[in-house]
């Protein structure tokens, strides 16, 4: 966790938002197995809250090569933009892992581009909308759109992001078919939308300790 | 928000060109609009109310349906897109063909949603383009990457093996699932070369040149790879496409070209290592001249020998080196050296720094223009065969003295005894005469002339050593010549040795003198006698032999037929190096003064001479055979006439005047003596000249009797030559001591001479002179 997150977020709340995205995520893994005919095993271990150029830094630290990004705009309670990203090396593997592996490279380069949209958007969606109803909302999804470039373009889409905006930032581990891509999830939120959010997250801690209790 | 009419909608959400269906919480269709029901060839009265696995049976519908209850309960949106959900519902064009689509799932109206919305948008056209495109270039791609014998690989940006043709696969001995999907640098010995081109392409700059990389195939083998790689992009993204060439082959051979210039660079560095050692180390010295003469390089050996240092020598011919009598043979030599492969082997002498001269024995060569020297030292040797040389002279002198001490010794033996014999008898003669008692003066006489005999038969045996002895031959019966010595041998012999002759009876007549081979068999006789000084036998054979060419050959003669005669005894015997010295002039077995060890060397001359040869054999202990081989001869013997008293040679015709010439006066007088005996005019000369003198003037001279060796510079023969000018038919009859074939030259007597030797008979001379004289 950055010190960063410890100004918008409280452990607590953190530790719920972690929570929530674990179900999210299983629930698409549970969707993958379902669409790759295999196991799929996806984890979140680390949740943090970075500020924009916070999240460029740690991208353009970690990922020397161009990334590439499945983008959707979420609309709704809260609204921002989410990004699963992946260095661009990473992309073909991901595909072919998805798809078995024994296609030939000009195949999984035809499917590159819709398979990433359809599997980021299994993903995000998995998340976003598990996030959303936990939280008692509802979410709209735009569709998938594959983007190419890095971290600094990913994080400045047209229109202009408000000043201020944060990156719910989440490292996600791929096992599928005894591959291992680690990629990343990021939603842009500007801070209305965060604050909408803590709420909505104490208001999922209170309903929790309540059922705990009872 | 615009708002339109029910009736607007419904035409709107009929007018739609992509597929809508509405369903309700229970999954179950409400509405198609009119393109989905084109497309699908259900109505929408008909479809509604059903579930979609009820209107599309045998459809993989999981997916499509886990997003429509994750729409009802998350409120979530799917995409379902037709690379990931092939032939999701069974749809068609309005042309009849399958129609391709996407579809998205989304929930719709407030939370917790009444209804979902699936969208169906037809993909058709961009998925047939999309597939056309792909084959079309994929049967470009393949027609010349699948039929490439290079390794032909696609890598991704991080290196990961995308691709792999089928020549790489040939090449690398992996499966295509083995290549592909993985980095491929663990492919490479070095990972590091193939980093660096990676690194190389992925910056964008062409690898031009293709970079060498060692692999190994999947059994480990290695394999030699020329590895080109050309960086392309597809959609903004990075692939690497590599060309592996195999150069195992290029590479073994240049491997083998390698070694095999290295492995010669060695031999070439070790031959002139070691010539150069030869150079260095040669006691011999070597050198390099141009054809004049003038030394370019020289060897270490020179500074050794001589004592010069390389910078002396070199630059100048060795003339100041040559001693003064070897110069014009030095210049001869290298003149001889002026053409090519020309050689010459010569010696000289050089001085030294310190001023003396070493014998240098050279060859040198012309190879390429270039003379190629090596002398030798040898001082040493020259120094040491002089040594030798002088040393075998005093060997020879001391030997002649030896010999001539002992042929004195035995002359003087022999002589003083004829002497004691000639001298003695004179002196009784003389006593006899003076007391008037003249009746046994004969005897006397007779005792003197066989001393004085015996002492011309002693010099006859010197001349026949020297083999300057006048060989008189004549057709001889040997066997009769032994028998008519029986007598003669049984006396020299003495009682204690038998005597046994086995004589061949058809023995072949051979031509020799008589007199030699008697004094011969007796000198063989003697000899044997001397061998067995306790008494013996003695055998005297006679045989015909015939020898063929080899014999000859064995026998140092040549082939024919011969005469043997063999003399046996049962003594003391020879060794092999007496017998090997046997014939050597002096040597004797005998005490000093007991022979003149001239025996068997006079027999062994006079054998040759008469065409023959003598055989020793012999064993010590076991007695000794001395075979005499005499060439056959095809005249029979002519008795000879007994000899003529003096008194009865025929007398000189009137008035017959002879020419005496000799520098000994008693021989001129004597001769004098006997012609005039005769009846003969003697005119008496002392040397040519005066002689001359007298054939040049009128005086009668009807014979010259003239010794060959004269003094005054002018021989007899010469003598005669001058007086046959003057006087064409003079006779001429020479007195010789020995055969002077030189003197008498080499075409013997004209007609009207004769020759007569020393000691002679008075009778004989009285003889030839009137036989001359009557020609």
């Amino acid at each position: 966790m950055t010190a960063g997150s410890a100004e918008l977020l409280s452990e607590l709340q953190l530790d719920a938002l972690t929570e929530l995205v674990n179900i999210g995520v299983s629930r698409a893994a549970s969707s993958l197995r379902e669409m790759v005919g295999s196991q799929v095993h996806l984890s979140v271990p680390n949740v943090s809250l970075e500020s924009r150029a916070g999240a460029i830094a740690i991208l353009a630290e970690r990922e020397i090569s161009n990334l590439v990004a499945v983008h959707q705009v979420f609309e709704g309670d809260i609204t921002g933009r989410a990004l699963l990203i992946f260095p661009e090396t990473k992309s073909l593997e991901l595909v072919r892992a998805i798809t078995g592996g024994d296609l030939p490279l000009e195949d999984i380069i035809e499917l590159e581009q819709e398979a990433l949209a359809e599997t980021g958007n299994i993903l995000l969606n998995s998340c976003l909308a598990t996030i959303a109803n936990m939280l008692q909302r509802s979410l709209k999804m735009s569709l998938p759109e594959v983007l190419r470039g890095n971290a600094a373009t990913f994080f400045s889409l047209a229109p202009p992001p408000e000043a201020g905006d944060v990156v719910m930032f989440l490292y996600i581990n791929f096992a599928v078919r005894e591959r291992d891509i680690s990629g990343y999830i990021a939603m842009i939120m500007d801070l209305p939308s965060l604050t909408a959010l803590t709420h909505l997250l104490d208001d999922f801690i209170r309903r929790a300790t309540l059922n705990d209790s009872a | 928000m615009i708002r339109l009419e029910d009736e607007q909608l419904v035409a709107a959400f009929d007018a739609l060109d992509s597929g809508v269906v509405v369903l309700n919480r229970d999954k179950r269709v409400v509405c198609f609009n009119y393109w989905f029901e084109s497309a699908s060839g259900i109505s929408s009265q008909e479809a509604a109310g059903k579930t979609l696995e009820e209107l599309f049976a045998g459809r993989p519908l999981a997916r499509l349906t886990t997003s429509i209850s994750e729409a009802f309960t998350l409120g979530s949106s799917a995409f379902l897109t037709y690379m990931l959900n092939r032939d999701l519902l069974p749809l068609r064009t309005r042309a009849g063909v399958p129609l391709i689509h996407n579809v998205s799932v989304r929930p719709f109206g407030p939370p917790p949603y009444s209804h979902c919305l699936l969208q169906i948008s037809d993909v058709t056209a961009a998925a047939h383009r999309d597939r056309i495109l792909r084959e079309r270039q994929n049967a470009r791609y393949d027609a010349v990457v699948e039929s490439a014998s290079d390794a032909i690989l696609t890598l991704d940006a991080s290196g990961v093996v995308q691709f792999a043709n089928s020549a790489s696969l040939q090449e690398t001995s992996f499966e295509r699932a083995e290549l592909v999907g993985r980095p491929l640098d663990h492919l490479f010995d070095d990972p590091r070369r193939w980093q660096e081109l990676w690194d190389q392409v992925l910056s964008g700059k062409a690898s031009l040149r293709a970079v060498e990389l060692v692999a190994r195939r999947k059994d480990g083998s290695r394999t030699f790879l020329d590895v080109s790689a050309s960086r392309w992009l597809s959609d903004g993204r990075v692939f690497v496409t590599a060309i592996l060439r195999d150069i195992s082959e290029r590479h073994a051979a240049e491997e083998e070209l390698h070694e095999l210039n290295a492995s010669l660079e060695q031999r070439v560095a070790d031959r002139t290592q070691e010539r150069d050692r030869i150079w260095q180390v040669s006691r011999d010295m070597l050198g390099v001249a141009s054809t004049d003469g003038t030394w370019i390089s020289i060897n270490p050996a020179w500074t050794t020998v001589l004592g010069w240092l390389p910078d002396e020598i070199r630059g100048k011919t060795s003339e100041w080196l040559e001693h003064p009598d070897d110069r014009r043979k030095m210049r001869d030599a290298v003149a001889s050296l002026a053409l090519p492969e020309e050689s010459a082997m010569f010696e000289s002498s050089f001085r030294t720094r310190r001023g003396e001269y070493r014998i240098l024995s050279w060859t040198a060569v012309n190879v390429d223009g270039l003379l190629y020297c090596v002398a030798r030292d040898v001082t040493e040797e020259r120094r040491q065969q002089e040594a030798l040389h002088n040393a075998e002279d005093a060997l020879r002198q001391a030997q002649k003295m030896e010999a001539v001490g002992q042929l004195t010794g035995g002359l003087a033996h022999d002589f003083n005894n004829l002497l004691t014999g000639i001298s003695g008898s004179l002196e009784l003669l003389q006593i006899r005469i003076s007391r008037g008692r003249y009746n046994d003066v004969e005897r006397y006489i007779s005792t003197a002339q066989g001393a004085a005999n015996r002492a011309a038969a002693l010099t006859h045996r010197l001349l026949a050593f020297s083999r300057r002895q006048t060989l008189d031959p004549k057709a001889t019966d040997v066997n009769r010549l032994i028998e008519s010595m029986t007598d003669l041998i049984n006396n020299t012999l003495g009682p204690e040795i038998a005597m046994t002759m086995t004589v061949s009876p058809d023995l072949w007549t051979t031509l020799v003198d008589p007199n030699q081979l008697e004094n011969a068999l007796l000198n063989l006789c003697i000899n044997a006698r001397d061998a067995m000084p306790d008494g013996g036998k003695l055998k005297i054979e006679t045989a015909n032999r015939t020898l063929d060419s080899s014999d000859a050959f064995l026998f140092e003669m040549r082939p024919g037929d011969y005469v043997a005669l063999s003399v046996t005894d049962t003594g003391t015997g020879m060794s092999d190096e007496v017998v090997q010295r046997a014939f050597d002039p002096f040597y004797t077995t005998k005490p000093l003064g007991q022979g003149t060890g001239l025996g068997l060397s006079m027999i062994y001359g006079f054998a040759k001479q008469s065409g023959g040869q003598v055989r020793i054999s012999s064993s010590l202990g076991h007695g000794t055979t001395i075979s005499l081989f005499l060439p056959r001869h095809s005249e029979q013997e002519q008795i000879a006439h007994e000899s003529i008293d003096f008194s009865l040679a025929p007398r000189a015709g009137a008035g017959e005047t002879v020419l005496i010439v000799d520098d000994e006066p008693s021989v001129r007088m004597l001769v004098a003596e006997v012609l005039g005996e005769l009846g003969y005019t003697a005119i008496e000369s002392a040397d040519g000249a005066s002689a001359l003198q007298v054939l040049r003037s009128d005086t009668r001279i009807d014979l010259l009797v003239t010794d060959v060796g004269l003094p005054g510079g002018m021989n007899g023969r010469q003598l005669a030559d001058f007086g046959r000018i003057a006087r064409p038919a003079l006779k001429i009859l020479f007195i010789t001591g020995y055969a002077e074939k030189a003197a008498m030259g080499v075409d013997g007597l004209d007609n009207g001479m004769a020759i007569v030797t020393k000691p002679f008979a008075m009778e004989g001379l009285a003889a030839h002179v009137k036989e001359l004289l009557l020609r």
